[in-house]
C-alpha cells in the first residue's frame, strides 16, 4: 500500500501543488524563478521519502530502478549533445580561459577544505572515504546552473555583453567537472582491477569513454535508419536504459558515459537536431523525478550534517564572489567595474550538480555517502533560491537591464 | 533472375549488434552478478531496443509487430536466452502493470454506448453461440482424449464433465489487450473491428462470471461428499464486481484531473496506471476489467474521451513493447513442450467452435451474418485473463494444477497465431487503415 500512496502523491500532489504556488506566485519574481526551478518536488520527495511518510523506501526507489537511470542517462545524454564542436568552435576562447580558473580553483580548494573539514566532523572515517566525499562535494560546488540565468535574463529582461557571457559559461560550467566526476567515479569503482589506485582508475575511466563512444555509434546508426517520431523517441530511451544497465555491469558512471554517448551523436548523427528537440521535450518530466526521487534518498541528522551544509553553501558562496569573479575580470577586462558582482551570476546551481549526487548515491556505499547526497541536494535547493537574488543583483551591476521590464520588475514587492 | 531474400540482412544487423552487445556485457567476467532493479533496468532497456528491431523485421513481411515483440519476449525469456529470467520479469511488474492499465483504458475508450445499443444483439448473440460451443467443443475433447489426459484417466463421466466445463471456460476466454493492440497498430476502423473489439471486452466479463460459478461446480463434481456450494465463487464474484466498482472511481478520478487539472496527462495516466494497477493487486481485482470500465467511463459518460485516447496514444508505443514482450517472455515453452499434441488438439477445437459459433450467431442475428465466416479468425489471441482463470483453478480444485499446464501450452499457441490471424483479417476485410494489402 506505501507504493500506491507514494504514487499518489507523486502525481496528484506534485502537479496541482505545482499549479497552485505558481499562480500565488505570479508577480514576486524571485519566488516565480524558484518554483520554475520545481523546488517543491524536491520538498515532495522528502515528504514521500524515510523521515515522514516514509512512502519511498528503497523497496520502491528499487523497482523503479529502470526510470531512475532513464532521468541520469537522459540528462547526461543532453548535455552531451550540447557539446557540438561546430558549436563549441564558436565560443570565444575568453569563455574556456575563465571556466578553466574557474572551476579548477574552486574545485581544488573545495577538495582541500571538504577533505579536512570531513576529517575533523568524521574522525572515525576512513581516508578513503573522506577523499571520495571531498571529490564529489568538490565537484559539484564547482558546477553552476544555466536556468537562473537564462530565465532571468527572459523575464527583466537583461540583454548585452556580460549577459551572453554568463549564459555561455554557465551552459559549459559543468563540462570540467563531469570529466572529472567521470574519472573519479572510476577511480573509486576500478571495476576488474584488484588494485585500487590512480593508474586502475585511469585505465577503467579509459574503458569508460571506451563503452560511451562505442554507444554513442551504436546509437547514431540506430537512429540513422528511418523511423516515426515515437518510433525515436523508443530507441533513445531504450538505448538510455541499455546504457544504464551497462554501467550497473561495469560499475561506471551512468551520468558520464551517456554523455560521451550525447558527445558522439551530437557531433556525427544526422538526425542531432530532432533528437536534441525530443531530449529537451521531457527535459522537464525528468528534472521532476530527479528532485522527487533525490528528496526521498535523502538522509540528514544531526550537527555534523547543518555544519557541513553551512560549511558547503558559504564555502561555495565565497568562492563564486571572490575566484569568479576575479576569473572573469582577469579574462573579459571590460567586466572589471562589476567587481564582486561578476561572479555572482554563477551562484545557482541546479540538474547536472543533482544528477551527479545522485549517481554517487546510486553506485557508491559508505557511512557518508547519504550524508553527501543530502547536503549536496540541500545545498542546490538553497543555491537556487539565492542565485536568483544574486543573479538579479549581477545584471544590475552590468547596467544591461533595460528599463522598460526592470521598473515593472521593481515595482512588484511594492505592491504587497 | 535472383529472388530477393524475404527478409533483408540490413534489417537483421541491429538485432544481431544488439545480441552481440548484450552477450559481452552479460557473460563478461567482470559484470556484477544477482538480480536487482538496476539487472533488471539493463534488460527493460535491451528489450525495448530489440522487441522494437525484431517488430520491423516481422513488418517488413507484412506480420504484426504486436508478434515481433511477442517473439521477442519468447527469444529473450527464461526458456530460450534467458535474458529476461524469471526473476527479471517479476521485477519489471511493475512496469508491465503499468502497459496493461493503459492498454485496458484503450480498449474502454475504444466501446461507445451508441454502439453498443445498436449492436448488443449482434454482440450477445456472438458471444452466445461462441460461448456455447467453446463448452461443447471442450466435452467432446475430454470424452474423446480422456485416457491421454493424465487427471481424466479412469474419472468417470462426472469427471469428463468437470474437464470439460473447465476446458470450455479457458476455451471461450481472448485477450482483450492483444485485439487492442492489433487494432491500434493497424489503424482499424468499421463495423467487424468493433464488433471484435465488443465481444472481446464483454467477454472478459461473461468469463469471469462463468469462471466464478464454474469452481463450485466442479468440486461438486470431483469431491467426493462435497455439494455445490457459492462460498467458492465468493472469491471471483468480489473480484468481477470489486473491479467493476474500482474502475468507476479511477475513471472518476481520470476524469476530474483532465477536468480540473490537466496537464502532463500521459505521466498523470501513466502514474494512475500504476497505482491503479497496485491497488488491483492489493485488492485481488482484476486490473484489465477495472481499467477497460474506467476508459469506457470516460469515453461514454464525460466530454474527455477525445483527449484520453490522444494522450494514452502518446505513451502507446512503449507500453506495448514492454507489455508484448513480457507476455512473449511469460509464454511457458516447457508447458508446450509436455503437452503440445493436446495444444494443438484444443486449438484446432476451438477455433472450429469459434468459426460455429460465428454461423450459428450469424442465423439468430442478421447483422452479424456478414461477419460470420471470417469472425472466428479475430477471436484467437488468447492471454493474462486466461492465465489467470488457469491460476484460480490451480488454487481451488484438485487437479488445477495439471489444467494449468494445458492452458499454458494452449495460450502459448494461441498468442502467436492470434495476432497474426487478427492482422490478416482486418486488412483482408479493409478495415485497416493505411496499411498494405496482404
Amino acid at each position: 500500500m506505501k507504493t500506491i500512496l507514494a504514487l499518489v502523491l507523486f502525481l496528484v500532489v506534485g502537479f496541482v501543488a505545482s499549479r497552485g504556488f505558481l499562480s500565488r506566485a505570479k508577480s514576486k519574481l524571485p519566488v516565480k524563478v524558484l518554483f520554475l526551478t520545481g523546488v517543491e518536488y524536491f520538498f515532495l520527495g522528502i515528504l514521500l521519502g524515510p523521515r515522514f511518510f516514509n512512502l519511498l523506501t528503497a523497496e520502491v526507489l528499487e523497482d523503479l530502478s529502470p526510470v531512475v537511470y532513464l532521468a541520469l542517462g537522459w540528462a547526461g545524454l543532453l548535455f552531451g549533445m550540447q557539446l557540438n564542436w561546430r558549436q563549441i568552435r564558436r565560443v570565444s576562447t575568453g569563455i574556456f580561459e575563465f571556466l578553466m580558473l574557474d572551476v579548477l580553483i574552486i574545485g581544488a580548494v573545495c577538495a582541500l577544505l571538504f577533505t579536512f573539514r570531513l576529517h575533523v566532523l568524521f574522525p572515525e572515517l576512513s581516508r578513503a572515504e573522506i577523499a571520495t566525499s571531498a571529490a564529489v562535494l568538490a565537484i559539484t560546488a564547482a558546477i553552476s546552473s544555466p536556468t537562473i540565468v537564462t530565465v532571468l535574463s527572459h523575464l527583466m529582461p537583461s540583454r548585452g555583453r556580460f549577459t551572453s557571457t554568463v549564459k555561455v559559461a554557465t551552459s559549459l560550467s559543468a563540462v570540467i567537472p563531469l570529466f572529472a566526476f567521470g574519472l573519479f567515479y572510476t577511480i573509486a569503482h576500478p571495476g576488474f582491477f584488484v588494485s585500487e589506485g590512480f593508474v586502475s582508475g585511469f585505465l577503467w575511466w579509459l574503458f569508460a569513454n571506451g563503452v560511451g563512444v562505442l554507444m554513442g555509434v551504436v546509437f547514431v546508426w540506430l537512429t540513422m535508419q528511418r523511423m516515426t517520431r515515437d518510433e525515436r523517441l523508443l530507441v533513445i530511451m531504450g538505448t538510455v536504459i541499455f546504457v544504464g544497465g551497462i554501467c550497473y555491469y561495469f560499475r561506471l558512471s551512468a551520468l558520464y558515459t551517456a554523455m560521451i554517448m550525447g558527445i558522439v551523436a551530437g557531433n556525427f548523427s544526422r538526425r542531432r537536431v530532432r533528437m536534441f528537440e525530443q531530449l529537451l521535450s521531457m527535459e522537464k518530466t525528468i528534472y521532476i523525478v530527479f528532485l522527487i526521487v533525490i528528496g526521498g534518498m535523502v538522509s540528514f541528522s544531526g550537527a555534523r550534517f547543518v555544519l557541513l551544509l553551512v560549511l558547503y553553501v558559504a564555502a561555495r558562496l565565497v568562492l563564486k564572489v571572490t575566484v569568479s569573479s576575479w576569473a572573469i575580470s582577469t579574462t573579459f577586462h571590460e567586466f572589471k567595474p562589476m567587481k564582486a558582482y561578476s561572479g555572482l551570476a554563477l551562484s545557482a546551481q541546479g540538474a547536472i550538480a543533482l544528477a551527479v549526487a545522485l549517481d554517487y548515491g546510486l553506485g557508491t556505499t559508505g557511512q557518508l555517502v547519504e550524508t553527501v547526497v543530502a547536503v549536496i541536494a540541500f545545498a542546490v535547493v538553497i543555491n537556487e533560491f539565492i542565485g536568483v537574488l544574486l543573479t538579479r543583483r549581477s545584471f544590475r551591476a552590468s547596467g544591461e537591464v533595460t528599463q522598460r521590464r526592470a521598473s515593472a520588475d521593481t515595482r512588484n514587492p511594492s505592491r504587497k | 533472375m535472383t529472388r530477393q531474400p524475404l527478409i533483408s540482412p540490413g534489417r537483421l544487423l541491429p538485432i544481431a549488434v544488439l545480441l552481440a552487445l548484450a552477450a559481452v556485457v552479460v557473460l563478461s567476467p567482470i559484470a556484477g552478478r544477482g538480480v536487482t532493479g538496476e539487472e533488471a533496468t539493463f534488460c527493460l532497456g535491451f528489450i525495448l531496443i530489440f522487441a522494437f528491431f525484431a517488430a520491423r523485421v516481422l513488418k517488413s513481411i507484412k506480420l504484426p509487430e504486436i508478434s515481433g515483440y511477442i517473439l521477442a519476449g519468447v527469444l529473450c525469456g527464461p526458456f530460450v536466452m534467458n535474458i529476461l529470467s524469471l526473476e527479471v520479469v517479476r521485477r519489471l511488474q511493475i512496469f508491465d502493470d503499468v502497459a496493461l492499465a493503459v492498454i485496458a483504458l484503450i480498449a474502454g475508450g475504444e466501446i461507445r454506448m451508441s454502439f453498443l445499443k445498436k449492436g448488443k444483439a449482434s454482440i450477445l448473440s456472438v458471444i452466445g453461440g461462441h460461448v456455447l460451443l467453446s463448452f461443447v467443443g471442450a466435452l467432446l475433447v475430454a470424452f474423446f482424449a480422456r485416457d491421454h489426459i493424465a487427471f481424466l484417466a479412469g474419472g468417470g463421466p462426472r469427471a469428463v464433465i468437470a474437464a470439460a466445463l473447465l476446458l470450455g471456460v479457458v476455451t471461450a476466454a481472448r485477450s482483450p489487450a492483444t485485439t487492442i493492440g492489433v487494432v491500434t497498430e493497424t489503424r482499424s476502423r468499421g463495423p467487424y473491428t468493433d464488433l471484435i473489439i465488443g465481444v472481446t471486452v464483454i467477454l472478459d466479463v461473461v468469463v469471469l462470471v462463468l469462471a466464478a460459478l464454474i469452481v463450485p461446480t466442479v468440486r461438486a463434481l470431483t469431491i467426493p461428499g462435497e455439494g455445490f456450494s457459492l462460498l467458492f465463487a465468493k472469491d471471483l464474484l468480489i473480484e468481477v464486481f470489486g473491479s467493476i466498482a474500482a474502475g468507476v472511481f479511477f475513471g472518476s478520478v481520470l476524469a476530474a484531473y483532465i477536468r480540473w487539472v490537466g496537464e502532463q496527462l500521459p505521466i498523470f495516466l501513466l502514474g494512475v496506471g500504476f497505482v491503479g494497477s497496485i491497488v488491483c493487486r492489493h485488492y485481488h481485482l482484476e486490473p484489465l476489467l477495472a481499467f477497460m470500465i474506467a476508459g469506457f467511463i470516460i469515453q461514454n459518460f464525460t466530454v474527455m474521451g477525445d483527449r484520453l485516447i490522444k494522450a494514452l496514444e502518446r505513451s502507446a508505443m512503449p507500453v506495448y513493447v514492454i507489455f508484448f514482450a513480457i507476455s512473449g517472455a511469460s509464454i511457458n515453452l516447457d508447458a508446450l513442450r509436455l503437452m503440445w499434441l493436446l495444444a494443438i488438439i484444443l486449438v484446432v477445437m476451438r477455433a472450429a467452435a469459434f468459426h460455429a459459433g460465428s454461423l450459428l450467431a450469424g442465423r439468430v442475428v442478421r447483422a452479424v451474418r456478414p461477419h460470420s465466416k471470417s469472425l472466428w479468425l479475430g477471436l484467437l489471441s488468447q492471454a493474462g485473463v486466461t492465465i489467470g482463470i488457469a491460476t484460480v483453478f490451480e488454487r481451488r480444485l484438485p487437479w488445477g494444477a495439471e489444467l494449468k499446464t494445458i492452458v499454458l501450452a494452449v495460450v502459448a499457441l494461441n498468442q502467436l497465431i492470434g495476432p497474426i490471424a487478427l492482422k490478416f483479417i482486418l486488412v483482408r476485410r479493409g478495415e485497416a487503415g493505411g496499411m498494405d494489402r496482404l
